[in-house]
This record gives structure tokens, sequence and C-alpha cells, in this order.
């Protein structure tokens, strides 16, 4: 950056990112700053983004960064719920407690809305938290598990792209399935 | 094979920064005439600017999910309502030129996507496999993967091992198995531990022999 600063000209073309780094990273010593898809500034410890292997991967790379990390596939709002859940799994990895742990887990997913769980499963995935990524899907799993086909596809938004010719085929085919599918 | 290993290979990891612009000019440099010193001396920081400018990019190739690629057609606007909200900071610069590159992700893409659906896969029964099949075209082709249904229909047998290929789908009703069970309506041939299934239907009164599958149990 030292360069950079010299060359006045050149630096106008930049001048929004490099000053967004500077006065975020001067307030605080031990945070992370993290910046989502939908630019949003996210300040976290230290601890909580290396929960974030992502993340580590890039401070083991180059450990005197103070830059903003960008996250370019995270929105802000699954990204915040994440921040909750690794905030919760660090108070566990001080003193581990495989039910406390279980009990906190589940409670997490259950507030959680479907569209919360769907959103924070790219999240976690592009983040590399394991931990989280074993919860979401398992409590998806749960979720769908014995629905109607159509229940699934609104739960993940997904479109029906079969003819209705495909559809009655593989319905047949797996007819066996369909006995006794919970109501929607 | 694991799903999640291999996804997380195609993101590149952050580069390190560029080392701290060079020297200016060399010794012998020095010796010449101020004019030829000065000339060098510039170029050397426009280039390293470029390469800071480089940097500045995000360091993940920021590969877009595509609307249809991401859990096969999860639409966007469902998901980023929270997103329309947040201010609009001009895009970083890296964004124009990632988005050329975009064909070259496609694939990348639908690879994410797939291990995304098949950690969920992973942790569903032959059932609810069945039923996600007949819910689009690429849960058809997962769901119906044989590293999926036979690690899910092997789990409540507590299977060692299946040999062979079932000849239709209908083989991985794990709840029909235990129907039929109970109604007498298959025989089983052991043999050194090898059991043979054969699947009698007696309401066609003919034999059906599921693909002649050996099932293993652990047990024996």
């Amino acid at each position: 950056m030292s360069s950079s600063a010299e060359n006045p000209t050149l630096t106008a073309e930049i001048t929004k990112p490099s000053t967004e780094i500077a006065t975020e990273t001067a307030q605080s010593a031990k945070k992370i700053t993290l910046k989502t898809s939908d630019d949003q500034i996210f300040e976290v410890e230290e601890s909580v983004a290396m929960e974030f292997a992502t993340v580590k991967s890039f401070f083991e790379d180059a450990p005197s960064s103070t830059d903003t990390v960008p996250l370019p596939n995270v929105p802000a709002k699954p990204f915040s719920q994440v921040i909750e859940f690794c905030k919760e799994q660090i108070k566990f990895k001080a003193n581990p407690d495989e039910t406390e742990k279980k009990r906190s887990n589940s409670e997490f997913v259950k507030e959680k809305t479907n569209e919360d769980l769907v959103e924070m499963i790219p999240v976690a995935n592009y983040l590399e938290i394991k931990d989280l990524l074993d919860v979401l899907n398992q409590a998806v799993a749960d979720r769908i598990q014995n629905r109607s086909v159509e229940y699934v596809r609104s739960f993940f938004g997904i479109d029906n792209d079969f003819t209705s010719e495909e559809e009655a085929l593989l319905r047949e085919e797996h007819a066996w399935a369909f006995e006794d599918v919970d109501e929607d | 094979m694991d799903g999640t290993d291999s996804l997380f290979y195609y993101y590149p990891l952050p580069t390190k920064k560029p080392p701290a612009s060079p020297s200016p000019s060399q010794p012998d440099h020095q010796s010449k005439t101020t004019i030829a010193n000065a000339n060098t001396d510039t170029t050397t920081k426009t280039a390293t600017f470029n390469n800071n400018n480089k940097n500045s990019i995000p360091f993940y190739k920021p590969i877009e999910i595509k609307e249809r690629d991401f859990l096969c057609n999860y639409k966007l606007s469902h998901k980023h309502k929270a997103a329309s909200t947040s201010s609009s900071l001009d895009s970083p610069p890296g964004n124009t030129k990632t988005n050329k590159k975009m064909d070259s992700h496609v694939l990348l893409e639908a690879f994410t996507c797939r291990d995304t659906v098949i950690m969920i896969f992973r942790k569903l029964g032959a059932r609810d496999l069945a039923r996600a099949s007949c819910v689009c075209k690429l849960w058809r082709d997962m769901a119906s993967g044989d590293e999926i249904v036979r690690p899910a229909f092997m789990e409540p047998w507590k299977l060692k091992e299946i040999v062979g290929k079932p000849e239709s789908g209908k083989f991985w009703r794990d709840s029909g198995i235990y129907l039929e069970v109970q109604k007498g309506w298959f025989l089983v041939c052991g043999y050194l531990g090898i059991c043979f299934f054969l699947f009698v239907d007696l309401d066609k009164v003919e034999f059906v022999v599921y693909g002649m599958l050996v099932i293993r149990f652990s047990s024996l």
C-alpha cells in the first residue's frame, strides 16, 4: 500500500476500499473484519473468526494481514446466524460437555425457520465449519423426513423440471415410498 | 469418497501479499544520470501499484452461485431478501473482471451444489431418498446413485456389504423387505455365511429375483 499512497492519481481509483480497511482495522486490535457479499461489514473476535476454516487459512498464509477479508459468497443475514453458532461453540471448546453441546445445538436449529437453515448451509459450506454443517444437514434431513415431494420442493425453493409424464413414471417406480407420507 | 473435502479443494486459497516494493534502482544505475534514475523509479512504482491493485480483488475468485445451480433452482430472490435493504456501495473492482470468467466456473458450481445436497442425502433413509428423486432432475440423478442409496439401505439393517446390482429401484424399499419377511413372501437361501434373498411375488405367482443380489450380514 505504501507505493500507492505516494501516487495520488492512482490511489483515487481505489479510495473506497482502502480507506475502509484503514478505519476498520485501526479501531480493533484483536478483531477481524469480514465483508459479506452485500457489503456489510462484520467485526468478529479473532477466536470466532478462526472457527471459519476458510478465514483461518487466509491468516495462516498472511499472519500479519490487517485487511478486511471479503466473503464474496456469504450474505449478511445467514452469516450473522453462523457467527451466533460459532460463539456458542467456543464456549464448549473450553469445557467440553457433549450432552450440553447437543442440547445447545438442537436449540439453535429449533428456533430457525426452514428458510434460515437452507440459507445457512452454503455459508457453512463455504466457510468450512464442519460442526455447523453437520448440525444443519441433520436438521434439514429431519425436517424433510417423511414429507411429500411438494413439501420438499417448497422447502428448498426448487422448481419442478419434470414433464408430467416423467414425473408420473418416477412416482410409479417409487410408489412404495409414497405410502404413509406425513401431511404437509 | 468424501464430498466435503473435494468441495473445499476448489476454493483457491488466498495468496500471500506480494513483497514490499522492490528497491527502486540497482546500485549500477545510481552511477548513471539522475534523469534515467527518475525514469526507472516511476516505472517500478506503477508496476508495484498494479500489483497491489490486483491484490485488492477478493482473494477467492468470487464463484457466484448461479440461480439454477444452487440446490438446483434455489431462488435467489428468496435468498437475498435481506440483501435488498443493504447499502449500495460500489462493487469491488474485481467483480466485473471475474464475471467474464464465469463460464469456467459453471462446472465447479454444479459440484458445489451437488456436494451440498449430497451431504443432506447422506442423512436420509431409503424411503426419503426415493421421494427426493421425484423432486427434480438433478436430485433424481443424485438420489438414485449407488453410493447414496446403498448406505441408506444398509444402515437400518446393519448390513456389511451388498454385492451385485439390483434390477430395479424397487429393491431399496427397506420397509418393504420387513413386510415381506412378515408375510413370508421371500426365501432366504443361506450358504457359508452368504444369504441369497429371493423375492417371491405370490400375487403374480412367479419368482422375482432382484438381480441376484447377495446380501451378507455383518454378524455372519
